[in-house]
């Protein structure tokens, strides 16, 4: 693939976001490479309906 | 990597968390990465040092990303290389998260999140 580019002024007047999160990117310039990866888990079993039993001691 | 100059008038960002960055001007490598455990709970007692990461998978399972192979020849030609941003307004950047004004020329960022919610009943 060949990619021309030409490259101006980049000009910009109002940016309004609440949340940018769990490796999201909000990027104003150019780039060569992006990589952006998330993994959340909330499957049934991390419900946990009992008494108040603090988790494993961390390390 | 064409160099860039950024500008920006004003900026109004409230919370930047858990390995987030605002960047203003140009960058070559970012690398992110962010582990939590989210837990919520009715009572709202947490002793600190609870937890481990080892004991959720969440935390170890392989994230598969598209490899970075594609042959691409690329022709710049800069005539200006001036950025300007009038205003800038971000509320939050939480868990590996960037806001980048500039170029940059690899980013990496991963986060990893285990949530969890714990009911008492009440008997």
């Amino acid at each position: 693939m060949i990619f021309e580019v030409t490259n101006h002024d980049l000009c910009v007047g109002k940016i309004n976001i609440l949340g940018v999160s769990s490796s999201s990117l909000v990027l104003v310039g150019d780039t060569n490479s992006i990589q952006l990866v998330s993994a959340f888990d909330t499957p049934p079993e991390s419900l946990i309906i009992g008494p108040l039993v603090p988790l494993a001691p961390g390390g | 990597m064409l160099k860039r100059i950024s500008h920006v008038n004003s900026i109004d960002v409230t919370s930047i968390t858990f390995s987030s960055f605002l960047q203003i001007g140009d960058s070559k490598e970012i690398d992110a990465y962010s582990r939590a455990l989210a837990v919520q709970r009715e009572e709202t007692i947490f002793h600190g040092k609870e937890g481990r990461f080892k004991d959720y998978d969440v935390f170890s399972i392989p994230l598969f990303l598209p490899p970075l192979d594609e042959e691409i020849i690329s022709v710049t030609n800069n005539q200006k290389n001036h950025i300007h941003v009038g205003e800038l307004k971000i509320i939050g950047l939480s868990s590996s998260s960037i806001a980048h004004i500039g170029n940059n020329e690899r980013l990496y960022a991963e986060a990893r999140i285990k949530h969890i919610r714990h009911i008492t009943p009440n008997i």
